[in-house]
């Protein structure tokens, strides 16, 4: 059987043992079909060139198939020097007895399954409506086949005090998981979003789709941690929608892959509105990171920021396609990108597509990208104030990288990167 | 009205100046295209039998190919079978000196403000005339035969020099490297042929002027230029139209060879018809232009200025093969009404210490779309390379659009490689400040597009660059006085 005829029979069977969410039925069936037309894609498609992820995901993975196993309270890193309301998900289903939630009026979070069968208002508005605007292939096939995910609400005014950490496990490497966030911050609420992946198995497969909607004059931030994911091969896809006054900021930190893809697409939709994305990559061994960046300015007076930054050491490759889209409307828009990467091994590559498409004429859009490899003066400098060779690079690459890593807001989360990457570059100061 | 909009409107009335149609008696082959017209062709053309191979292979991998829609353009798709491939002036008299052109094709010339005569004279320019397919003169070319230096037109070069053509052509871009390359292949009646000896350096401009004249012909010129070891020339192509309702193909390839410390630099003013103001008619003009440095320390440089052509696609580039050879890239793309161009440059760095530059200047204007295309490849052999490319995109009015799509792909370490683009409207401050001076609005935005302009203008060969700067203004007639 091949693996499209697979996918299609495990749907079946999913749509079968679906019961309970009929309202949901029409979406996942027409994301489904939608899959069905685009399929995985292969490297000659334009957004998949440089990743080639039809070879990556072996044709004997389960789509619907679901494993869990014990996890203990302490067999994960459960980021104990953050206080912030837990959720942990075991390939993609929350596990409430590893979660903590710490009560606050106005926000709700939850079980994305529980809220699909009961808070139906809600989720029929927002669920599965941001992945609909760019036909991708993974987010069809996620809205075709999940099963659970985190849900977050927070109403209209709120200011939520913790922020909300959601811990995703993994270790199946027979199943390609379908995880997923719906995170919904109402008009003039604020909300602090900590994304974090885990694998636990000898390799997993992931497909993880998060939907943000920020309401008018809302801030939204999130930040996405890919630090203990080695062995994982996976594919994220981040869609936001920011309305009226809003802020938006995405900060993606990926230190480890096998293979990953990050799309973060963000539609600004509401004017005076803005986005803020940041990144940091850092690959080694055979590791591919790909960062697809979209940010879509629809209406007039709104800005946007994109800060990536890439290390790329041994046979790491590192692919970076940031695009900036200002509609015919969207007049005085400000649009920025600037991408850096350094290369540290003559094994190492990158791959980097910055684009903008511009239709509007009174704007002010740039981009950057600068490819190179460590200042040879720098490295001198420090040289000559006794430093070692690999500690004087070890050094700078800290510098270069802990820009990103400073943007971040939540201490407890900027020392827990702080060190992290320090460890990584054999650094103790 | 604001005179802004004033200047924006008369932007969109400027005509095509160079719209008219030359009576002179053509020759033509039948519409359509099979392997009888590739052969009516080569037979036409009196081809020897290798000749002929070359065409019909070009035409078979023509055959199993598709047309490319990835580019940022939209357009029906072509029937090649309406096109007719062959056209060309009627008589076929060996011309020996100009006396002996047909004087249509004089005023021609003329018209287009390229005096044959006051060239000759005066700016020392080689030139070989392209009229639809045929290669009507060349002149200067027995002071350049003196030096050694082969300027004729492609068929000649078959001819006369069957061992050069058979050695180069295709070696650069080969019959089946891409749709309209294949197609080229096939049909290409002529075009310019350039061999510069050893040692030698070019002692004046060589240049080329194309025109497509009849009706519903398409226009395959092929252009292939060696320079041998240590030799140097500077080579210019310019290109016009009449105005037709109908769309017109144009798809041309160029190939440039340069071995050891050779240098070639190749300018294009590229002023097609671009349609008129509602977007009827226009040129196709899908060309492929690469570059090969073959030798060590050798340099390409392509410098080009597009204004016309309803649509442009085409990235002239270098395959940086020789250590520490150059390529350059130089260019303005200006679109108005419904134009629209998709062209960049390719830049291959496979030799040690190789060195490549990129400036892109997109104007967009009208309702046109103007997109910059590039890829800059860093490969594992390349040590010590380096790229800076520089994108600019300028919009006049709310309905244009400006585009950059560039690709770097860099596999080696030691490599740098920089990139930078930028999209804006002419900036409210730089107008006030020339007001301030006593300027009117037209003259300041004249001078700031022509100060924008000018990082390419200025690697153009003088006579050229005069050329550019009036080609400009009338592209954006109005706006730039």
């Amino acid at each position: 059987m091949s693996f499209a005829d697979k996918i299609n029979s495990e749907f079946e069977l999913a749509e079968k043992n679906a019961s309970g969410e009929h309202v949901l039925a029409h979406i996942r069936k027409d994301a489904f079909t939608s899959f069905q037309k685009l399929g995985i894609p292969g490297n000659r498609h334009e957004e998949w060139r440089y990743t080639n992820i039809k070879t990556q995901l072996p044709e004997t993975l389960s789509i619907a198939g679901h494993t869990t196993w014990n996890v203990s309270k302490d067999g994960f890193n459960g980021f104990a020097d953050i206080k912030a309301t837990k959720l942990v998900f075991l390939n993609g289903v929350l596990n409430t007895g590893l979660s903590t939630i710490i009560e606050e009026t106005g926000v709700t979070v939850g079980s994305l399954k529980e809220h699909l069968g009961h808070n139906t208002a809600l989720t029929e508005k927002y669920f599965g409506k941001l992945v609909n605007k760019y036909e991708d292939h993974f987010s069809m096939l996620n809205t075709a086949f999940v099963n659970d995910g985190a849900f977050v609400h927070v109403k209209k005014g709120i200011t939520a005090t913790h922020p909300i950490f959601i811990i995703n496990l993994y270790n199946s490497p027979e199943n390609f998981t379908q995880s997923r966030n719906l995170i919904i911050v109402e008009e003039s609420s604020k909300l602090d979003v900590i994304v974090d992946f885990q694998n636990q198995g000898s390799s997993s497969y992931y497909n993880h789709v998060s939907e943000c909607f920020v309401g008018n004059n809302a801030d939204l931030n999130v930040t996405k941690l890919q630090t203990s994911t080695q062995h994982t091969t996976a594919v994220h896809t981040l869609e936001a929608e920011v309305g009226r006054y809003a802020k938006f900021t995405c900060t993606t930190i990926s230190l480890e892959a096998k293979l990953i893809r990050n799309t973060t697409n963000v539609r600004l939709c509401g004017e005076n509105s803005e986005a803020h994305l940041n990144g940091l990559y850092y690959g080694t061994g055979t590791s591919l990171i790909d960062n697809h960046i979209l940010v879509d300015h629809l209406v007039p007076n709104c800005q946007s920021n994109q800060l990536y930054k890439g290390i790329l050491d041994e046979e790491a490759t590192g692919v970076f396609n940031g695009k900036i889209f200002v509609k015919q409307d969207a007049q005085k828009t400000n649009a920025f990108q600037s991408s850096k990467a350094i290369l540290l091994s003559d094994e190492a590559s990158i791959n980097s597509k910055p684009q903008l498409e511009i239709f509007a004429d009174d704007v002010k859009c740039s981009h950057g990208a600068a490819i190179g490899q460590l200042s040879q003066d720098e490295v001198f400098y420090l040289r000559a104030r006794g430093i070692h060779e690999s500690d004087a690079k070890s050094i700078l690459t800290y510098a270069f990288a802990s820009q990103i890593i400073n943007t971040i807001t939540t201490d407890a989360l900027k020392v827990y990167l702080d060190n992290n990457l320090k460890e990584r570059l054999h650094l103790n100061f | 009205m604001t005179e802004n909009d004033k200047i924006i409107e008369e932007v969109t009335q400027s005509d095509y100046k160079y719209g008219f149609v030359t009576n002179i008696e053509q020759e033509f082959a039948l519409k359509g295209l099979t392997e009888d017209t590739v052969r009516f062709i080569s037979a036409k053309k009196g081809e020897p039998e290798w000749m002929l191979e070359w065409r019909i292979k070009g035409y078979k991998a023509w055959l199993k190919m598709e047309q490319p829609h990835w580019q940022n353009v939209s357009f029906p798709n072509i029937d090649f079978q309406s096109i007719i491939y062959y056209a060309a002036t009627k008589k076929k008299k060996k011309v020996n000196s100009l006396d002996d052109i047909d004087p249509e094709i004089l005023a021609t010339y003329k018209k287009l403000g390229i005096p044959i005569q006051e060239q000759k004279v005066l700016a020392g320019v080689a030139v070989d005339y392209v009229m639809d397919s045929e290669s009507v003169i060349t002149t200067f070319r027995e002071s350049l035969k003196e030096k050694g230096i082969i300027f004729c037109s492609i068929s000649e070069a078959v001819k006369d020099y069957p061992d050069l053509v058979r050695q180069y052509l295709g070696s650069v871009v080969p019959q089946r490297d891409n749709y309209y390359a294949a197609l080229n292949s096939a049909v290409f009646s002529d075009g310019s042929f350039v061999y510069i000896p050893k040692g030698v350096r070019c002692p004046m401009e060589l240049s080329t002027y194309f025109r497509i004249n009849a009706e519903n012909t398409g226009q395959f010129e092929r252009t292939l230029i060696i320079a041998d070891e240590g030799s140097y020339v500077s080579y210019l192509e310019g290109c016009t139209a009449p105005m037709r309702d109908e769309n017109q193909l144009h798809a041309a390839v160029v190939e440039l060879v340069t071995h050891d410390n050779a240098e070639i630099k190749y300018s294009t003013v590229q002023n097609w018809y671009p349609g008129d103001k509602n977007g009827k008619g226009g040129i196709y003009n899908f060309v492929t232009k690469r570059g090969l440095c073959k030798g060590v320390n050798s340099k390409i440089s392509w410098t080009q200025v597009e204004t016309g052509s309803a649509i442009t696609w085409k990235y002239p580039s270098c395959i940086l093969k020789g250590d520490n050879s150059i390529g350059e890239f130089y260019s303005v793309a200006v679109t108005n009404n419904y134009q629209q161009a998709d062209t960049g440059t390719k830049m291959i760095h496979i030799g040690k210490n190789t060195r490549s530059r990129i400036v892109s200047k997109g104007i967009s204007a009208g309702k046109s779309q103007n997109s910059y295309r590039g890829l800059v490849q860093i490969h594992r052999t390349a040590d010590n390379a380096y790229n800076s490319s520089q994108c600019d995109s300028l919009l006049i009015g709310d309905r244009c659009g400006a585009h950059t799509f560039p690709y770097l792909e860099i596999k080696n370490n030691s490599g740098k490689v920089e990139h930078e683009a930028t999209t804006s409207k002419i900036g409210e401050d730089l107008l006030f400040y020339c007001n301030q001076r006593g300027l009117s609005n037209e003259e300041a935005v004249s001078m700031i597009i022509n100060g924008y302009c000018k990082e390419v203008f200025q690697h153009l060969p003088m006579e050229f660059a005069v050329e550019a700067t009036k080609l400009l203004a009338i592209s954006l007639e109005g706006s730039v006085g």
